[in-house]
């Protein structure tokens, strides 16, 4: 009956499309229940099903379409359908409000809907419902979205604690990290042990691994795009948690009901307030802390325009003693106009300022130092998306960026055995203009091809050096304020394909090219608060990455099981090494110990997932490899990578036992990453040194690890909720290598021995979580 | 300065706050094998002669520490008006008996050996004299070592550190370090030697050298230190033979340094 009744309305439609008169409804997509805006919401016209669109970053929309009555359907993962019937006779602002469905046990054959995985015109982009990150057990206990994203297929864990991560064989400074917009350059706090998001102030995150759209660019091979909850604009609501290591509170709610809302998320450890019970004066006066504020406030004027200021200030602070001390932190300032010119084009302006920071001090009889490093950003953006006819969405739009470094600021006392020292300061102007079309060819193939054009240039005030193969000076050019020292301007492509094969499997392939202008200058693999961010100049010639993909992807006709495999080849150029024994710290000529080369990565990442029902979870498998080829390392020839590990698994599940009890857990597998080990040993000064061979022809041993959690819903009513978390990091105890130490065998000279040290076993937690 | 900023000194130190700490556990790890290298330490200083060259060769991992003194070799070091040929007075061990070393002098090495040939140059500098060694109380009532001196300006002076407990070295390499005036120069330095102090005890007494070395000298015993401090994983450097100033394919070193040092008796 229901395939009657489709017949009908599309020989309806058919002679309707001979009128050719078309209209375009629009409007912005909500949560019914809290105001937020849904990116991403699938709206369809029931009728054509190729008149559909996913709302954008803001929540908008718009369909154009011939002349008719139509049912529109909008849905949007854990909210239930929203179904209206119109007569589209002209255009019309048409608002969708969803509401959230309660806990989808069953399943539900929803008409209509394809999975956004099928369908998606990028391959390599993931989306983690911040449901599951909230569901996903991490160290002590804390929600951590770095961390959860370590678990899809192709991203790889730098190491222990660290919040740092590898995207398809790329290194930790190659991925965009933005929050709301803004650039955050340090993504952890306490040396990588948590990350500087706030999961209760979160909305969405996706994660492209290398294809992005058009309108980002600057890092090589990864965007992870987070964007914050705007806050609930109909009712003030306050949630947060207890944990034994820290504690958070939200607090949102409207300024106006209905037209603009604020959103306040503050964390704060106290493993501080632990140290201070030690008898030991040194230890009760060190200093453990880090905190972090997201704040966002939103108003909408009239009803083409909503005004945004969003800002992010974390601070984090490590102190031994009064002797030592370190404190860094990233601060975030975002203020963006959304217009919406006509039912079919939409602009967002966004000013915004970043700031990243790091202040040592020493206190050491008389050797006193304190260092000071930063880096700034001020950025104007615009993008547009034109949403022309039913088959194409044009973006487009220019963003230009000005960053000041301040690579280090020494001062020392007169009894000091240290110099003062100030190095310059370097300016650059970072910019790109874009144009992106997403173009429906037909029912079953979809094009995306974009192109942006970057422009970066160094300018003055300042001297800049040119060196010789041995490091020493050979020129210096002064330039004055403003002055272009050294442009680059690189051209990159970016083009995608997605055919459908069926409703529920499609084949997609890309190719894009990517640039990147900002290099982290780093002695270890894993990222530090002290890791200096250095432009290209003319020395440094831009990173560039491309990016060869091409994937399968299927779903079970109801959409309850997802499946995908990707396959990519990337080739990188102008890598960045060093010189053995190079100087990274407070080195005015810090460019002159770089070396450059070239790399190569390629992979296969299998997914599977199971999108609904009492038990859901993934498991993820990555085959891969990424090399390195570096002018003077390992004989100028190919080698591993330090972040090649060639198999990688990550297990999560998550079962709920009726109304209280939710349990999950995960389990992650990777073989080594390539280590440089010694292939002899030899005797200097009575000491025994070991002697090495090529670089990286190791592996670490293998990893492995699962962690658990239950969750009780301890009370719920409408005013109230609360439950409590309990979890174990690592909870069968493995050693798992952290690092291997060479060294002779205290208990027998004539030997020497490989001591592996790990760094957590067993780690409980407890959280207690609140909402009202 | 680098060496306090370094993130493992970070890491140890708060990694005591750290509840649920792993541990250390010794592990079988299946090295390769590698033919035997010659390895030349040679060193010609300020203070009166006899000066000593050795060689000797590299072994694989799982050998013992017995490392093979090599015989037979040619050995001449050339400098201040003089080529004097090294005499081997025990396996591996070649002495001088003629030359003599001055501060300012370049000294030649010439190696000839097992059919190669292996050269350097070292350029003694001029001595910078140790002032007093004093101490530094640390965590626990440890104690480290301060060496206090004044580091001449417009110079650069790279500096070499070996700390004696009771006259004999720290075990396991420890106790040497170097330093460079890059952002010291003309300061009066208080130098504190962080090396496991466990060894300097009551009743004691400490001998503090500290020796100017060249530059080749300094880059060679400074990547030294590096690959000493072991570790592998992704929170440390990536390992490689320290750069040689001997030509011809050896591993090891030739310096032509000053000497100075101070004993204290740690009461």
């Amino acid at each position: 009956m229901k395939k009657g009744f489709f017949f009908t309305v599309t020989f309806f439609i058919a002679l309707a499309s001979f009128a050719q008169k078309k209209h375009t409804i629009s409007g912005t997509v909500t949560d019914a229940k809290t105001g937020e805006t849904l990116l991403g919401a699938n709206i369809i016209l029931l009728e054509n099903h190729s008149m559909g669109v996913l709302s954008n970053s803001y929540g908008f929309y718009s369909i154009t379409a011939p002349e008719n009555t139509y049912t529109l359907v909008a849905s949007y993962t854990g909210y239930v359908n929203d179904t209206v019937r119109l007569s589209l006779i002209k255009d019309q602002m048409l608002p969708l409000a969803l509401r959230p469905e309660t806990r989808q046990l069953e399943e539900v054959v929803i008409t209509g809907r394809r999975s956004d995985n099928i369908t998606r015109t990028l391959p390599g982009m993931q989306k983690v419902s911040m449901e599951e990150i909230k569901n996903v057990p991490v160290i002590f206990g804390e929600k951590d979205i770095l961390k959860t994203i370590q678990l899809l297929p192709g991203i790889k864990s730098a190491g222990e604690g660290s919040s740092g991560f590898f995207v398809r064989g790329g290194s930790a400074d190659q991925n965009l990290i933005l929050l709301d917009e803004a650039t955050v350059y340090n993504a952890s706090h306490l040396l990588g042990f948590f990350s500087t998001f706030n999961s209760d102030a979160i909305k969405d995150v996706t994660i492209y691994k290398g294809d992005m759209p058009a309108q980002y660019g600057g890092r090589l091979s990864s965007l992870l795009d987070i964007k914050m909850n705007d806050g609930n604009n109909k009712d003030y609501k306050v949630s947060g948690g207890i944990g034994l290591i820290s504690s958070r509170l939200n607090i949102e709610g409207p300024i106006v009901k209905d037209k603009g809302s604020f959103m306040i998320s503050a964390r704060r450890t106290y493993a501080d307030l632990f140290l201070k019970l030690s008898k030991d004066s040194d230890v009760n006066k060190s200093i453990l802390y880090f905190y972090d504020i997201n704040a966002k406030a939103n108003y909408q004027f009239g009803e083409k325009n909503k005004v945004f200021l969003s800002g992010y200030f974390g601070k984090d602070d490590l102190g031994y003693s009064n002797q030592f001390g370190i404190r860094w932190g990233n601060t975030t300032a975002t203020l963006r106009w959304n217009h919406i010119f006509s039912s079919k084009l939409f602009s967002n302006t966004s000013f915004i300022y970043s700031n990243y920071d790091y202040n040592i001090s020493i206190n050491q009889t008389t050797n006193n130092l304190s260092v000071l490093s930063k880096i700034k950003d001020l950025t104007l953006k615009e993008d547009l998306q034109y949403f022309a006819g039913s088959k194409n969405k044009v973006n487009f739009g220019f963003n230009l960026t000005h960053h000041t470094f301040t690579p280090g600021e020494f001062k020392t006392s007169i009894t000091s055995s240290y110099n003062p020292l100030t190095l310059q300061d370097k300016y650059a102007f970072d910019g790109a203009l874009y144009l992106a079309d997403e173009w429906r060819v037909s029912n079953s193939l979809k094009f995306n091809g974009g192109l942006r054009l970057s422009a970066f240039g160094l300018v003055g005030p300042g001297d800049f050096y040119s060196y010789d193969n041995n490091g020493n000076i050979t020129d210096t050019a002064h330039y004055s304020s403003g002055k272009i020292a050294k442009s680059y301007l690189n051209l990159q492509p970016r083009l995608a394909a997605t055919y459908q094969l069926t409703g529920f499997s499609s084949v997609k392939a890309s190719y894009s090219r990517n640039v990147q202008n900002l290099h982290l200058l780093s002695n270890t693999t894993g990222s530090n608060p002290t890791d200096v961010w250095i432009p290209s100049s003319n020395n440094v010639k831009p990173e560039i990455s491309d990016q060869f993909s091409t994937g399968y992807y299927r779903n079970t006709v109801n959409n309850k099981y997802e499946f995908s495999a990707e396959v990519y080849y990337k080739i990188l150029q102008n890598q960045i090494d060093y010189k053995n024994g190079a100087v990274l710290v407070a080195n005015q000529t810090v460019e002159s110990q770089l070396v450059y080369g070239i790399g190569r990565a390629y992979g296969l990442e299998l997914f599977a997932k199971k999108e609904y029902g009492k038990l859901t979870g993934w498991i993820s498998y990555t085959l891969s490899r990424t090399e390195r080829k570096i002018d003077g390392i390992n004989d100028d020839s190919w080698y591993p990578a330090n972040q090649d590990q060639t198999h990688n698994v990550a297990v999560v599940a998550i079962y709920s036992f009726g109304k209280k009890w939710t349990i999950s857990g995960d389990f992650v597998y990777s073989t080594g990453n390539a280590v440089s080990w010694p292939s002899g040993k030899y005797e200097v000064n009575g000491n025994t040194v070991f002697y090495y061979t090529e670089r990286n022809g190791y592996r670490m041993p293998s990893y492995n690890r699962m962690d658990l959690s239950a969750t009780l819903q301890s009370k719920k009513t409408a005013k109230f909720e609360g439950s409590w978390t309990f979890s174990v990091y690592n909870a069968y105890g493995r050693e798992n290598p952290y690092f291997i130490q060479f060294q002779d065998d205290p208990s027998n000279r004539q030997k020497t021995q490989a001591v592996q040290y790990s760094l957590f076993r067993w780690v409980p937690s407890i959280t207690y979580n609140f909402k009202f | 300065m680098a060496q306090l900023l370094k993130i493992k000194n970070l890491a140890s130190v708060f990694l005591f706050v750290c509840a649920f700490i792993g541990c250390k556990k010794v592990i079988d790890v299946k090295l390769k094998n590698s033919n035997g290298q010659i390895v030349i330490t040679g060193e010609i200083n300020n203070r009166p002669g006899p000066y000593t060259v050795t060689i000797s060769k590299t072994v694989n991992f799982t050998s013992d520490n017995d490392f093979p003194r090599v015989s037979g070799a040619f050995v001449t070091i050339a400098g201040n008006g003089v080529t004097d040929t090294l005499k081997e007075t025990d396996p591996g061990t070649y002495v001088t008996h003629t030359v003599n070393g001055k501060m300012g002098e370049t000294y030649k090495l010439f190696v000839s050996v097992e059919g190669k040939t292996y050269t350097s140059i070292s350029i003694m500098p001029q001595r910078v004299r140790l002032d007093s060694l004093s101490f530094l109380l640390g965590r626990k009532d440890a104690l480290y070592a301060v060496a206090n001196f004044q580091d001449p300006p417009a110079v650069e002076n790279y500096y070499q550190f070996i700390e004696y407990i009771n006259g004999q070295k720290l075990p396991n390499g420890r106790g040497n370090s170097v330093f460079s005036d890059r952002l010291s120069d003309g300061r009066y330095i208080s130098r504190v030697i962080y090396d496991d102090s466990s060894d300097i005890k009551a009743g004691t007494t400490l001998t503090l050298q500290m020796n100017c070395i060249d530059k080749a000298v300094y880059n060679y015993l400074n990547e030294l230190q590096q690959i000493s401090g072991g570790g592998s994983g992704f929170s440390s450097q990536a390992p490689a033979n320290p750069t040689t100033n001997i030509s011809g394919g050896a591993l090891g070193y030739f310096s032509a340094n000053t000497v100075t040092s101070k004993t204290v008796n740690i009461p």
